[in-house]
């Protein structure tokens, strides 16, 4: 026999949930426009197409969760710009087409994670400008140029860790770096016969 | 006297419209401004954090900073973006790229881009850039490097890029260069596709 249960703990448990749904940091899914600014956790509901400047930007301790949807712009500026100044920034789950550089991680204090995404038909697929991140199991092909680039220069704060990323079929290198090797990354038929610099690819 | 004041408030309009016309637009702009027509800066635009921090976009339309500077650490500090377009007389600090380049035709002169990651980057189209400095920036000062599919031309005349944390100048479509001067780059090259005197 089912008790049914009293009203005072009926309404306990419905303010519970409401406040867990309105908790911020909640995961929320959302329609996104071209130059959009993501400060919380995101999940995408649909596809970009045609955004002439920048795609998305990430900014703080957020998640962004493209949802295996597809952002395309006009081929001159940026598809993903992740920042962090606190915590980590993360992209995942996703395509970026057709920009300078389809995910650009920036920011000198910049802590990010690029997980699960797909750059093609960029001029750069993967550019970590400054800040630390991981790229892991990610994939780069048909890029005009490197499939991956993150290097530092004298006075850089470049820290990029590449773990099993596979890079195809782009115009220059698959992944171009001076920083760390994270271990299992692919790469063939790149237009550098190098394949990679800095990290060591398997065809 | 009522009877005179609507014909002179008239013709005070006219007279300000007359001088107004075909001058550069004297505004206070700030970051993520978008600039369609001639203007000239009369304020820093500083602490620009997401995006670009001035886009300049139109037909023959000119932005001179007139001596003031663009600062931040967002994408790009200056964005000339499609069509015929001027930059002059200013500096860009802390972005990602001080000074970037998408489809257009473009004059860059008297710009300083310093401490930025790369100070001057054109991504496709023309550009002249004369006369310009790019020192500090963390990676190269001046870079245009196409690839297949790419389809980009500079031309550098009279820059200086000291201090650079790659090259100097990193180009493989410059054309009609000269003059240009490289000194204390991190790339012993100091230039590639252009030839720089210290």
């Amino acid at each position: 026999m089912i008790t049914p249960m009293r009203p005072r703990v009926v309404i306990f448990v419905l303010l519970g949930m409401l406040s867990f749904a309105l908790m911020p940091g909640a995961a929320g899914a959302a329609t996104v426009h071209c130059g959009d600014v993501i400060t919380q956790d995101t999940t995408v509901d649909n596809d970009l197409s045609g955004c002439p400047f920048i795609g998305l930007t990430v900014r703080g301790n957020v998640t962004l969760d493209l949802n295996h949807h597809t952002i395309s712009g006009t081929g001159d500026w940026y598809g993903i710009d992740v920042g962090s100044e606190n915590g980590t920034a993360s992209v995942r789950d996703g395509t970026v087409t057709g920009f300078h550089a389809g995910v650009l991680v920036v920011g000198k204090a910049t802590t990010a994670y690029v997980t699960h995404m797909t750059a093609t038909g960029n001029h750069l697929g993967f550019q970590a400008g400054r800040g630390t991140v991981l790229f892991e199991q990610n994939l780069a092909i048909g890029n005009l140029a490197d499939g991956f680039y993150a290097r530092t220069s004298p006075g850089t704060s470049v820290d990029a860790t590449f773990t099993k990323n596979r890079a195809y079929a782009n115009g220059h290198l698959g992944i171009n770096t001076n920083n760390t090797d994270g271990g299992k990354n692919h790469a063939h038929k790149n237009g550098d016969p190098r394949q990679c610099i800095g990290v060591e690819c398997r065809p | 006297m009522r009877k005179l004041l609507g014909p002179l408030t008239l013709a005070v309009a006219l007279v300000c419209l007359v001088l107004t016309g075909g001058q550069a637009f004297g505004a206070s702009v700030q970051c993520g401004d978008t600039i369609t027509q001639d203007t000239t800066l009369h304020n820093d635009v500083t602490g620009c954090s997401t995006g670009f921090g001035l886009r300049v976009t139109g037909d023959d339309v000119t932005l001179d900073l007139n001596g003031h500077r663009v600062a931040g650490d967002g994408v790009v500090g200056v964005g000339l973006d499609h069509g015929g377009l001027t930059l002059r007389n200013g500096t860009v600090s802390g972005f990602q790229v001080g000074v970037a380049i998408a489809k257009a035709v473009a004059y860059v002169t008297r710009v300083t881009a310093t401490q930025n990651g790369i100070g001057f980057e054109l991504h496709h189209g023309n550009a002249v850039f004369e006369r310009d400095v790019a020192t500090f920036n963390l990676s190269d000062g001046f870079h245009a490097v196409t690839s297949v599919g790419d389809a980009a031309d500079a031309t550098f005349l009279r820059n200086r890029a000291d201090s650079n944390g790659a090259l100097g100048i990193n180009t493989n479509t410059g054309t009609g260069s000269a003059k240009n001067h490289a000194h204390k780059n991190g790339d012993p090259r100091q230039c590639v596709g252009v030839e720089c005197k210290p």
